[in-house]
């Protein structure tokens, strides 16, 4: 070998390593440039982190004096991660573990069959088993070290301790894909208000989720927190509601109504404030949720004949208001200065004006405003009505009751209300517009419209309505919008007063009047409360007698009649006369706020023990059915 | 004879020696720091800390006590005593991960495989340096490489394909002193090149055309001379391979190019070492390159098809990466390590995520974290920069193993050094090139870097050995050895 061979060959050894030098540091930097490296950093993390989701207690929610009304119940949710799940477990080795979770098996078998066979989305978390017991969870708390990649997370469930308002409390559900996208504060299986106060106060319930993340082997060991712990966050419960809701009120008046069905609104005139709020048939808010929620959801929904998730106090707006609305022709009357307290019309058994006859029952024949209300007699009505609106062209009296349609309104009639749940209903009262289009001809005049001046024909309230407008007289003037929640946390919500541009000395007069619904002769005279001076005006609104109902019992009042502190409106359906059903239950609802006893015990035996109406409608309806069968 | 150590000890191998295993160490380190154990002195860090103090002690002790003369008479004892300990281990031994190349002394396990390849450089360098005058007759040639394949042949019998490999890096000290025809190097190493290509691409016909053209250079670099005669057998011989390229492609429903690519290559190889000569000789050459063409091309899917299931998928995976999707975990199996391995190291990014911040290996999403992937450790932490510093580390220790080598006269000392010079580049190249899948993946350690007592301390002795040897250049004359 010459000299210049052997360089030869010593070169070619030296470019051999810087070649294989060079050609690694390319492929490196090729590896590693930063579009290729954020995307491995961020397929890493999701393998290496497992994040956990804690999720905060929801808001509890109080009655007046602090007794809870909605609380939570821990359950688990168990999770299992695909790719940690597929090392161990197959076909066979799943019935050994749904076996130890001693529960219904078929659902759980079902996901983790999935889980396993999953060939992408192989390092998000899939849900396994939903709603387990703490007792089922501490059990499996202490296997589960033998199934990496399975582990369980804390959630809470509401519990409904009383038992009641759950037209008021509404319920919680899972969310939906249109929830996620409307916020992103919400994933997946979380939880979200869908009626009444849990979905009006949402925001305030839920609470802030927080975040743990751990790091996790390959085979689905966790082997410490990510970072210390430095972007965890603990969740932050949701902060509580206090009501006004009365439960021991709410209770009885739950109890008054389990039979009928019908809503009852009670209110604390001064304030606002919502002390009973019932709509029935009513239903046991623990129905809807947990692991049961979905099957009692469907049946509460397939109830067709007696709709118990409709909110009758706020959304049964068609309904008339009967007699009771006579109050506020009263009022507009005294404040038109179409009557005064000395103004008699007289009543020989109906009102008859261009073929239009509307029958009155039997009483003394000639009629001042306050005997007009005592005994609820619908020729006065129809006369002040006939005063109030008719003038000699047609443009006048469009104009009058443009007029008189704006005192209603701003009684709260005809728009909703705005009170603190959702599914407010509006209630029906046509303005000059609406009535032309739906009458059908533009020189329409008293004849056309003369069912109102009793509450009945076009007009339509909520019970909600009736109860507001009832606790307007009780103010003499004025009414703060009726709420449920008088404090969020620590933080006290101030409501605003609405006034009413009619005179106190005319809403005296009415008051006046509305306590001789209970006097003798009156006709509440029999649910007379005893020791207090309570006012009050009986409703009944007609079925059409093609259906085969009874009339709808309808009765508002308040207590005590100076300083006001409940007023009501209680609306039965198919309860016949107001006299009958309505005024005895809003009587006992009363005595049971004012003294907690009640000192009339014989109205509830003699005229609800034995009115069940639901059973009544239920036999009419399986007859109905019965006959289109044969 | 004059000891002259503190003149003659090569400083800056010694520094890039303690470079290389303080990285090493801190390394192995983060690799394992999220494993959950009682104490510290159960780490493996901590264990592979012990085994580098006693490797550094051994270091030093060759470097003080050992003289070269007793050295070379002690060889074929050592070799002779490693060789029957690895062919007792391959029948008796201890089996860890699947190769049965371990042994178990008072609770540690060795691998005397390791120290096969230290005594093998040595017994190798000490046939060449004997041998020198008659290198080129086949008879001294068949002496030098006996002890190699033998020594190949005892580990692949303890089923371990890593540390067989290794033993075909004794082509570096052949080629270097002359063994080998030095123009052939220049076409292994493009043969290397375009096999590389070849695997990643097998169905391209631009790059059958080019090995076909390699091929016809190759052998006219063989027989200078040039005549229509041998043209004729060349272009018989590609017609045929190409025929029975399709014809496999069809029945096998797999291409031949690579393994033709290769074979060419070892014939040529082969060929090369053998003819000097006569013009018939080269005849006889090429018409048995045809046969062997044939024969592989019968029994290549046959070998293919006795391969282990895992091999199969490292040669499968390395071909065709685009497989790897459209599985799930459990089924990646071989794959799913390529994965996550590829991805820890492209998570590093330039500066990478920073020491002992890593997780992704850490946590063994990648496989052998901290044995023949730990290169993953130091892309996923230290990122590009770190890489380019542990490339520059070893280049600098294999260059500066050449200039030593270069500075002997002894010729045992030369081959000696460019045999661990073969030993330590080949685990390099084939270490660093499965992790960045530029290779089928082929299990080998990274030397200082890789968890191992026995490793650390036959790569130390290696190094130590060529330090020993260097103090005493100027004393060893040619002749005596």
């Amino acid at each position: 070998m010459d000299k210049i061979d052997e360089y030869i060959r010593y070169l070619v050894i030296v470019f051999l390593i810087f070649f294989v030098g060079i050609i690694f540091s390319l492929k490196v930097f090729l590896e590693e440039l930063p579009s290729k490296s954020q995307k491995a950093l961020y397929k890493i993390l999701r393998q290496n982190i497992r994040v956990i989701r804690l999720y905060p207690d929801r808001g509890l929610i109080f009655d007046r004096y602090n007794t809870i009304l909605v609380s939570n119940k821990t359950e688990y949710n168990l999770y299992a991660i695909p790719a940690s799940v597929q090392k161990y477990l197959n076909e066979q080795s799943i019935d050994t573990l749904i076996s130890l979770l001693k529960t219904d098996s078929s659902e759980i078998h079902k996901n983790l069959l999935k889980a396993i066979n999953a060939k992408s989305v192989l390092y998000k978390p899939r849900l396994i088993a939903k709603h387990l017991s703490l007792e089922q969870a501490s059990y499996l708390q202490e296997i589960l070290y033998k199934y990496p990649g399975i582990y369980l997370t804390r959630r809470t469930k509401r519990f409904y301790p009383a038992r009641s308002a759950a037209h008021a409390l509404g319920y919680i559900s899972l969310v939906d894909s249109n929830d996620i996208k409307k916020d992103n504060n919400y994933k997946l299986n979380d939880y979200i208000g869908r009626q009444g106060l849990e979905k009006e106060y949402e925001k305030f319930l839920r609470g802030k989720k927080g975040v743990a993340r751990f790091l996790v082997t390959s085979n689905g060991y966790v082997v410490g927190s990510y970072l210390n712990g430095k972007h965890d966050t603990l969740p932050i419960a949701g902060q509580n509601l206090y009501t006004s809701i009365d439960l021991k009120l709410q209770k009885y008046a739950e109890y008054l109504l389990r039979d009928k069905p019908g809503a009852i609104v009670a209110i604390e005139p001064k304030t606002g404030e919502i002390l009973a709020f019932v709509s029935s048939p009513y239903y046991d808010p623990n129905l809807l949720t947990g692991k049961q929620m979905a099957i009692n959801y469907r049946k509460l929904v397939n109830d067709t004949l007696l709709v118990p998730l409709f909110n009758r106090a706020i959304q049964s707006d068609r309904n008339p208001p009967g007699s009771t609305f006579k109050l506020v022709q009263a009022l507009i009357a005294l404040q038109e200065n179409v009557i005064n307290t000395n103004t008699i019309f007289s009543c020989y058994g109906g009102f008859y004006y261009k073929g239009i006859s509307i029958k009155c029952h039997i009483h003394q024949p000639v009629v001042d405003v306050y005997y007009s209300i005592q005994t609820s007699c619908n020729t006065y009505y129809s006369n002040v009505y006939r005063k109030l609106i008719e003038r000699s062209s047609y443009t006048q009296t469009h104009q009058a009751y443009q007029k008189w349609y704006e005192y209603v309104y701003n009684m709260g009639f005809g728009h909703k209300l705005g009170i603190d749940i959702p599914s407010e209903k509006t209630g029906s009262l046509p303005d000059t517009l609406t009535l032309t289009i739906s009458l059908r001809k533009k020189n329409w005049g008293f004849h056309d419209v003369v069912h109102m001046a009793i509450g009945q024909g076009k007009i339509g309230a909520t019970p909600l309505q009736l109860a507001n407008m009832v606790s307007i007289i009780a103010n003499r003037g004025y009414y703060i919008v009726p709420h449920f929640v008088k404090k969020i946390g620590d933080s006290i919500i101030q409501y605003k007063k609405h006034y009413i541009n009619i005179d106190e000395t005319n809403f005296t007069k009415v008051v006046d009047a509305m306590e001789k619904v209970f006097m003798p002769g009156g006709t509440a005279a029999f649910s007379t409360i005893p020791g207090i001076k309570a006012c009050g005006k009986t409703g009944t609104a007609q079925n059409p007698k093609s259906s085969g109902k009874e009339d709808n019992s309808i009765f508002v009042a308040f207590a005590p009649k100076d300083n006001p502190k409940i007023a009501i409106a209680v609306y039965i359906e198919e309860g016949g006369p107001g006299s009958q059903t309505a005024a005895p239950i809003a009587s006992l609802l009363i005595q049971k706020y004012l003294f907690d006893t009640i000192s009339t015990p014989y109205l509830y035996d003699i005229r609800l023990k034995n009115k069940n109406i639901l059973e009544k409608i239920r036999k009419r309806e399986n007859a109905k059915e019965n006959r289109y069968k044969s | 004879m004059q000891k002259k150590i503190d003149i003659n000890l090569n400083i800056t191998l010694i520094l890039i020696y303690f470079a290389l295993i303080i990285y090493g160490l801190l390394t192995l380190y983060s690799a394992n720091s999220a494993e959950t154990i009682s104490s510290i002195l159960q780490s493996r860090f901590y264990k592979q800390f012990l085994w580098v103090i006693l490797s550094i002690i051994l270091g030093i002790f060759v470097i003080i006590l050992l003289k070269p003369v007793d050295l070379f008479n002690y060889i074929p004892l050592l070799y002779i005593f490693f060789l029957l300990l690895n062919l007792f281990v391959a029948f008796w031994g201890y089996s860890i991960h699947g190769t049965k190349s371990w042994i178990r002394i008072a609770g540690f396990s060795l691998q005397p495989s390791e120290f096969l390849k230290y005594s093998t450089a040595l017994f190798f360098a000490r046939l060449v340096a004997l041998n020198k005058k008659s290198l080129n007759n086949l008879r001294s040639l068949l002496i030098t490489i006996i002890p190699i394949i033998l020594a190949l042949i005892s580990v692949l019998l303890q089923g371990d394909m890593g540390t067989a490999l290794i033993f075909i890096s004794f082509i570096i000290p052949a080629y270097r002193f002359g063994l080998i025809n030095s123009y052939i190097a220049f076409y292994i190493i493009i043969y290397g090149v375009f096999f590389f290509f070849a695997l990643k691409f097998p169905e391209s016909i631009i790059l059958q055309i080019i090995l076909s053209i390699i091929y016809i250079f190759s052998i006219m670099t063989v027989e200078k001379k040039f005549n229509k005669k041998f043209f004729l057998i060349i272009i018989i011989t590609i017609i045929t391979l190409y025929f029975l390229n399709i014809v496999a492609g069809i029945i096998f429903s797999l291409y031949l190019t690579i393994p033709i690519g290769l074979f060419i290559g070892t014939l040529i190889f082969f060929a090369s070492i053998f003819t000097n000569t006569s013009s018939f000789s080269t005849y006889v050459l090429v018409f048995i390159l045809g046969i062997f063409l044939f024969s592989i091309d019968i029994f290549t899917p046959k070998f293919y098809s006795k391969l282990k299931p895992h091999q199969k998928e490292r040669i499968e995976y390395f071909i065709n990466p685009q497989k790897l999707d459209n599985l799930s975990a459990a089924e990646k199996g071989v794959g799913y390590n390529i994965i996550q391995a590829k991805l820890s190291i492209s998570a590093g990014g330039f500066t990478g995520r920073g020491y002992l911040k890593g997780t992704h290996n850490k946590l063994k999403y990648v496989p052998a974290k901290d044995t023949d992937y730990i290169f993953c450790t130091v892309a996923e932490e230290l990122g590009f920069i770190g890489n380019i510093i542990l490339f520059s580390l070893f280049i600098l220790l294999f260059l500066q193993i050449i200039r030593i080598c270069e500075q002997q006269k002894s010729m045992f000392s030369k081959v000696y050094g460019y045999s661990i010079l073969g030993i330590l580049f080949f685990h390099f190249f084939i270490n660093i090139g499965s992790t960045l899948s530029l290779l089928p993946v082929i299990g080998i350690p990274l030397p200082f870097f890789s968890y191992g007592g026995s490793a650390t301390i036959s790569f130390t002795l290696m190094l130590s050995t060529l330090l020993m040897l260097d103090t005493y250049r100027n004393t060893l004359i040619e002749e005596i050895f």
